[in-house]
């Protein structure tokens, strides 16, 4: 078995994943703090009409441009999010849920199209799309993650203060002239980044997964902003690394569950176990009366 | 042609499939159109992505379990996996520590890696396409038929109407509970309502169409079906028996342009749908009366025009005032120059200003109406400042800039509300008359 683990295939796909899942752990935490989970999962699925149509002008399976179209419609399905949320009448939410199925809905046309156009079809690309092929991680993967991951390291560690006020507090950011809007395309940037350079070797649905899980379970270890983001990142890699440990132990069972899985362990564990989790809380609230003396006297100020 | 509907079975002519594939799609989009104006309202949009995807697990374990792709268990399972994404995200919220919509995606991203573990589990002997899942295949709709009474019926066909039926009773029954804890979930309970029992009910209901949808439609146009409809109402009316109606509608509609485009291009007719659903929304987005993006630029607009208008004869007013410069330059005023051509523009036309043809460099000069109007505003900007100085810690070279704004908004009820609040006072806090009030005094007192 570790015979199996040294093996320079599985060494490769460890370094891949373990460096995707530290920077979709780093992401996922300004993506969570923002209120936009969901934002990889949207974007995530609108890359579809982009793969389509990155094909259709290429012609063949040509991963560096198939990618450049997927980022391109996926970000752009991002900036659609944030022109309808500053509209009225439309709540993030349901921009994300509208630009989620309709862009989807718009791959699927295109898909059908393409099939239609060459007999031969180019099915099997799009079930390796929903799912991921961890298995088929080569160097150039490994590379483009590389260089995602050292970005949105560089990024976010230049612009950390920009993030912490925007993300606790837009409304303050922008009275004090932060460039708010300048910020949050920056995030979605990032998250379309990692979610790009991640979707070939894990999916739609378990990028996500990679996004939202480890930022959450760090949650309940801290409330430091920089604490979070790095125990979301470990968790990020530890999730990976398992879930790539688990599937060499247990052959044929499919990596990207399998490190979904493993972020959702660690997630229980977290909202059980942790000072902030469930089984903890019960006995913290019941502590309160004793540790707080007398309530402040609250302070009025006379208007002049 | 219609005769044939009845008579042939329902994949028996061309007719008889278009008619039941829109019917289908139809039979999806009113109740979901109904929901998920509800889910909107609550923000709960992206509970059909989650529910959707969740399922699998469910799906999986009642495959494994009874050995049958479709039918009872299948959907039992589905619909109990769905109830527990819900319940699921709820507790998480609840405990403070995760948000709503990251709960909902620890959730269902969760259940569907164990879903698609089990499904390899037993994938060697299973026919499980993804494809089928994502896109539907709401094209075989009319191949899969049962027999009910005289005719054929596709197979979906009941048990969609039924549950349309069954949610539009709900909705109409439940309207006054729904409405309430939706827009204010504390005061259903304050009156007794039980918003936790309407909330499952919606979940319930919500969680049965996605998953029986799902099977007809496919997972993508279940998410549209859900939102796109109830977006597009919501931006169309205020009202919501409206919306809801609207919502209807607008689902069938895109069913039924769905399809047409589908069949013109040949391409998948949920993809078309989902494409149709989102044209809809964006058409209302750009074109709604009240709450378009048009009619909202329009306004903002209007309102500028009459604010440099307003900016325009404050100032010659001002410059009446202090008997400076004729030119036009000396309008003192930061309009910039197509602000400034159009301010004069409306003001010539209402009336308010005239200028000598002969000199076009030379300041429009105020018309004795427009003098009035002017008059009013200057008025209102000085009141304004007193208002500021005497009730605000501001020092004197600050009360202008919010002057400045506040002199558009103030009719003539709230000058004579000031009025009577300062004392009727003479001079503003730089000492220049205040136009237009009868008696002569100091500014008021810094109080």
């Amino acid at each position: 078995m570790f015979q199996d683990l040294l093996r320079y295939n599985t060494l490769v796909i460890l370094a891949g994943t373990s460096l995707l899942g530290l920077v979709s752990g780093l992401v996922g935490t300004l993506a969570v703090l923002r209120r936009r989970a969901l934002a990889g999962d949207a974007l995530a699925h609108a890359t579809l009409p982009g793969l389509c149509l990155a094909f259709l002008f290429v012609g063949e399976r040509h991963l560096p441009s198939l990618l450049l179209g997927a980022a391109a419609t996926g970000l752009f399905g991002l900036a659609c999010v944030s022109i309808l949320v500053r509209s009225p009448r439309v709540k993030d939410d349901a921009a994300l849920a509208l630009v989620l199925g309709v862009f989807f809905g718009a791959g699927i046309v295109l898909s059908r199209w393409i099939q239609n156009r060459d007999s031969q079809g180019s099915k099997a690309g799009l079930d390796s799309f929903l799912l991921g092929k961890t298995s088929g991680m080569i160097l150039a993967d490994v590379l483009l993650i590389t260089s995602v991951s050292a970005f949105v390291l560089v990024v976010v560690v230049l612009l950390f203060k920009e993030f912490r006020v925007t993300l606790f507090d837009t409304g303050y950011a922008r009275a004090t002239g932060w460039p708010t809007a300048f910020l949050d395309l920056l995030l979605m940037l990032l998250i379309g980044l990692v979610v790009v350079a991640g979707l070939p070797s894990v999916g739609v649905v378990m990028i996500t997964s990679l996004l939202v899980i480890p930022s959450s379970a760090a949650r309940f270890w801290t409330d430091r902003f920089g604490t979070m983001a790095v125990v979301a990142s470990l968790f990020g890699m530890t999730a990976c690394v398992s879930g790539v440990v688990l599937s060499t132990l247990f052959d044929g069972l499919p990596t990207g569950a399998l490190m979904t899985l493993s972020a959702t362990t660690i997630f229980a564990a977290s909202a059980l176990f942790s000072p902030r989790g469930a089984l903890k809380a019960r006995h913290r609230t019941q502590e309160i009366p004793s540790d707080r003396e007398t309530p402040p006297e609250p302070t009025v100020r006379t208007a002049r | 042609m219609w005769n044939q509907l009845w008579t042939t079975s329902p994949a028996g002519s061309a007719a008889a499939i278009a008619f039941w594939t829109i019917v289908v799609g139809s039979l999806c989009a009113v109740p979901a159109a109904q929901l998920g104006t509800f889910l909107v309202l609550r923000r709960m949009s992206l509970l059909g992505d989650a529910i959707s995807h969740a399922v699998l697990p469910g799906v999986a374990l009642a495959f494994l379990i009874s050995g049958r792709v479709s039918g009872g268990p299948i959907f039992l399972g589905a619909v109990l996996t769905a109830l527990l994404t819900a319940f699921l995200t709820r507790l998480l919220a609840r405990s403070g520590m995760v948000n709503e919509q990251a709960g909902l995606g620890v959730v269902f991203t969760s259940l569907f890696a164990l879903g698609v573990i089990l499904i390899s589990r037993a994938a060697e002997n299973v026919d499980l396409d993804p494809g089928c899942v994502l896109y539907g295949a709401i094209e075989f709709v009319p191949l899969e038929t049962v027999r009910i009474g005289p005719m054929e019926w596709p197979r979906t066909v009941p048990s969609l109407a039924m549950t349309a039926l069954v949610t539009t009773a709900f909705v109409i029954l439940a309207f006054k509970e729904l409405t309430i804890s939706s827009f204010d979930a504390a005061l259903a309970d304050s009156m007794g309502l039980s918003s936790r029992r309407i909330d499952f009910l919606l979940l319930f209901l919500t969680s049965v169409v996605t998953v029986l949808a799902f099977e007809a439609v496919g997972s993508i146009l279940v998410i549209v079906l859900l939102v796109a409809p109830a977006c597009t109402a919501l931006l169309l009316t205020d009202r919501l028996p409206w919306a809801l109606a609207l919502s209807v509608a607008c689902g069938c509609l895109i069913s039924v342009t769905g399809y047409g485009a589908a069949l013109a291009t040949n391409t998948s007719v949920a993809g078309m749908m989902a494409v149709a659903g989102g044209t809809f929304f964006l058409l209302a987005w750009a074109l709604s009366p009240k709450h378009g993006r048009i009619a909202h630029s329009l306004r903002k607009l209007r309102v500028d025009l009459r604010i440099a208008t307003d900016d325009l004869l404050a100032a010659l007013y001002r410059n009446e005032e202090s008997q400076v410069g004729e030119s036009i330059a000396l309008i003192r005023t930061d309009l910039n120059p197509i602000r400034k051509r159009y301010a004069i523009r409306r003001a010539m036309r209402k009336g308010w200003v005239m200028r000598s043809d002969a000199d076009m460099t030379a300041a429009p000069k105020l018309t004795t109406e427009g003098r009035e109007v002017a008059k009013s505003i200057v008025r209102g900007h000085r009141l304004w400042e007193s208002f500021l100085h005497r009730d605000f810690d501001l020092p004197e070279d600050h009360l202008h800039e919010p002057a400045e704004v506040a002199e558009h908004y103030l009719g003539p009820d709230l000058q004579e509300e000031l009025v009577r609040e300062l004392n009727a006072p003479a001079l503003d806090p730089h000492g220049q008359s205040i136009p237009g009030s009868t008696e002569k005094g100091k500014p008021p007192e810094v109080r």
